[in-house]
């Protein structure tokens, strides 16, 4: 994808990409190797950032062009040689030219005087068949919501203020179906009835109706509805729970790349919380998308995620990225793991920690 | 619900009593304790009327009215309380249907509705296109709004002779005159149930793909169409009062027609009944399209 279109932006950080694929392909299971690795690819891609300035940069943007995306990795010399390392040490070399799903690079959002986030970059490789599920934490109000929204191109936080927002290679220009949201409010379409809510996207692409009808159905059941008792149904006759049911179906029945989630199961009381986590895990194995979640739950961004960026507050800036094992029981069991307990713990304290310091600071 | 706080505020004094009975051995039988009875409904503040009662009264208090009417105009032209010519009794209102039968009603009935039915579908076909591109683009809103503004203010009689210049004394002038009067309420109205879909449905639809036409088309417009079709339902309310202002001059057939001639010709029994037939037509068609609206928006359970 990256080698055959557009190659000016997806050139630069596809050499990390590359050193962050190598990364997570070396050690496919041992957890404690992985994140040292990712560590290191994330190094070798900031020094990349901090040896070419603006200008640099550019200038290594122009060189690129002239340069085909297949044999860009070679012509790569700038880049640093841990970068170069990691990649030798891949056992397979080909699909190095992924660009990372997500990039930010530097990127600062201020309204006026407030600072909503500030200097923040990541970046979330792509892993095809996989998908990477990234819960986002964060104490109130450091601009979690921030993040996916300028990912998802909507505005007022998108454009930012500074620093650069990739997706796929590409800046992000507004939003569009290939990243799909959904959000804590119901937002199902009050007048449409459960199966013309999730075919709405579909829709919206011209598809017929009795195509975009039996795939609406499809999803209907995928999500945990019922479609013989659901699918005539308003928004206004469905629960809470439901309502985020169909709020997944819709955006998931379009295959969107990258999911933004806003604390989606926030309003839900915990039993319907925990099913609907179990649900989602179930739907990212099979779509494999990246996930991005924001969520108030330690517990449950354990228990989603595999690589959890942890925010500090205002100004939002990432505190730390953690890499922990993605979900492999439901989430009453994994729950009841004492290494799953220790982890939130943790992260809870680091949490506590900044919170009070944030106090402090008032 | 509105029984329901009250319900407690009764019940608070109560138990003292029931207790001394209820601690005698078993021998006191149930019967000996009567549970706290709420209080009753009239005398609850905001609570609901049972239906029947609420009928009851409703059409006990219309019979009283009634019954004060027959009696204050009983008897002759000159032992009546109020002459006739004020105020005929009901026996003569309600009895000069035939008369008024006579003066072709169906055909003044069917030529008024007709011209409120043209006006309001004109200024529903103009305020609801403004109003929703105005609820979607600002630009637009910010151009048109002074206008809106002012035709809202302008007072409709003082209209109506620019309206006898413009478009003479015909078919025209009536439904034009409607038109105006109604247009720039459909319009704000539109504009405002546009604007007032939640943001987040927007963004959901951009999420989903949609592009600017198709959140217009699949989204603003059909969450907004229930409170549109209320400022319909209203306006055509408004537009049955304008109407008899527009017949009052130069016109050959309506209701309006009928009432100035009723007046003219000595025929007050038939002003008295029009009221209450033009009363009847106005509840109808309001009843019918909020029953309409109930039907086709099952999800509006505020209509």
């Amino acid at each position: 994808m990256a080698g055959t279109d557009d190659k000016a932006p997806g050139k630069e950080p596809a050499s990390a990409a590359t050193a962050t694929e190598a990364a997570a392909a070396k050690p496919p299971a041992s957890e404690p190797v992985d994140p040292a690795a990712a560590e290191a690819a994330l190094a070798a891609f900031e020094r990349e950032l901090a040896g070419g300035d603006a200008a640099g940069a550019d200038a290594a943007t122009a060189a690129a062009k002239a340069v085909p995306a297949d044999v860009a990795v070679p012509a790569d010399k700038a880049v640093p040689s841990a970068a170069a390392k990691v990649t030798a040490v891949a056992p397979k070399p080909a699909p190095a030219a992924l660009p990372p799903v997500v990039t930010f690079r530097n990127v600062t959002k201020r309204y006026g005087d407030f600072t909503a986030i500030k200097d923040v970059t990541f970046q979330i490789a792509d892993r095809p068949g996989k998908g990477e599920f990234v819960p986002i934490l964060g104490p109130s109000g450091c601009g979690k919501s921030t993040i996916i929204r300028l990912i998802a191109g909507l505005a007022p936080q998108f454009p930012a203020t500074s620093g650069e927002v990739i997706v796929g290679g590409r800046p992000v220009l507004g939003p569009g179906a290939d990243r799909g949201m959904v959000f804590q409010d119901y937002t199902s379409f009050d007048n449409r009835t459960v199966l013309d809510n999730i075919a709405f996207g579909l829709e919206c692409q011209g598809v017929s109706r009795a195509e975009r009808h039996d795939r609406a159905r499809y999803w209907i059941a995928k999500v945990g509805l019922s479609v013989a008792r659901d699918e005539g149904k308003y928004p206004h006759e469905l629960s809470g729970g439901m309502r985020q049911r169909v709020a997944i179906a819709r955006t998931l029945i379009l295959e969107p790349k990258i999911i933004l989630m806003d604390e989606p199961f926030g309003a839900l009381d915990p039993p319907t919380r925990s099913r609907m986590q179990d649900n989602l895990v179930e739907l990212w194995r099979e779509q494999s998308p990246t996930i991005f979640f924001i969520t108030h739950s330690i517990e449950e961004a354990v228990f989603l995620g595999d690589h959890i960026l942890v925010f500090s507050n205002s100004p939002g800036t990432i505190l730390e990225e953690r890499h922990v094992p993605p979900a492999d029981r439901p989430s009453i069991e994994m729950h009841r793991d004492p290494t799953f307990q220790a982890t939130v713990h943790e992260l809870r304290d680091t949490i506590e920690r900044l919170e009070a310091s944030n106090r402090a600071g008032d | 619900m509105t029984t329901g706080p009250a319900t407690p505020i009764k019940a608070t004094p109560s138990p003292p009593a029931p207790p001394p009975p209820r601690s005698a051995p078993s021998g006191g039988p149930p019967a000996e304790a009567p549970p706290p009875r709420p209080p009753a409904w009239w005398k609850t503040l905001r609570a609901d009327a049972p239906t029947l009662y609420r009928l009851a009264i409703g059409g006990g208090f219309v019979g009283l009215i009634l019954a004060v009417w027959w009696l204050i105009t009983r008897g002759s032209p000159t032992e009546a309380f109020i002459s006739p010519s004020k105020l005929p009794s009901p026996g003569a209102v309600f009895g000069s249907l035939g008369g008024l039968l006579d003066r072709d009603l169906e055909g003044a009935l069917f030529a008024t509705m007709w011209r409120v039915v043209k006006g309001v579908a004109l200024a529903a076909i103009i305020g609801i296109a403004l109003g929703v591109s105005a609820g979607s683009y600002k630009a637009i809103a910010a151009a048109v709004n002074p206008i809106v503004l002012f035709l809202r203010s302008v007072p409709m009689g003082a209209l109506l002779p620019l309206t006898l210049v413009w478009f003479s004394t015909g078919e025209r002038q009536k439904s034009m005159f409607i038109f105006l009067a109604v247009v720039p309420f459909v319009f704000s109205d539109t504009a405002k149930a546009v604007a007032s879909v939640p943001q987040r449905y927007l963004e959901t639809a951009e999420t989903l793909g949609a592009s600017r036409g198709q959140i217009i088309r699949k989204v603003l417009v059909p969450l907004a169409l229930p409170d549109i079709i209320t400022s319909l339902r209203f306006q055509f309310g408004l537009a049955l009062g304008y109407i008899m202002l527009a017949e009052a001059i130069n016109t050959d057939a309506g209701i309006g027609v009928l009432l100035n001639n009723g007046e003219r010709r000595g025929l007050v029994e038939h002003n008295y009944l029009l009221l209450f037939i033009i009363a009847l037509l106005a509840f109808g068609i309001d009843w019918l399209i909020r029953y309409v609206q109930r039907g086709v928006f099952p999800y509006r359970r505020d209509l």
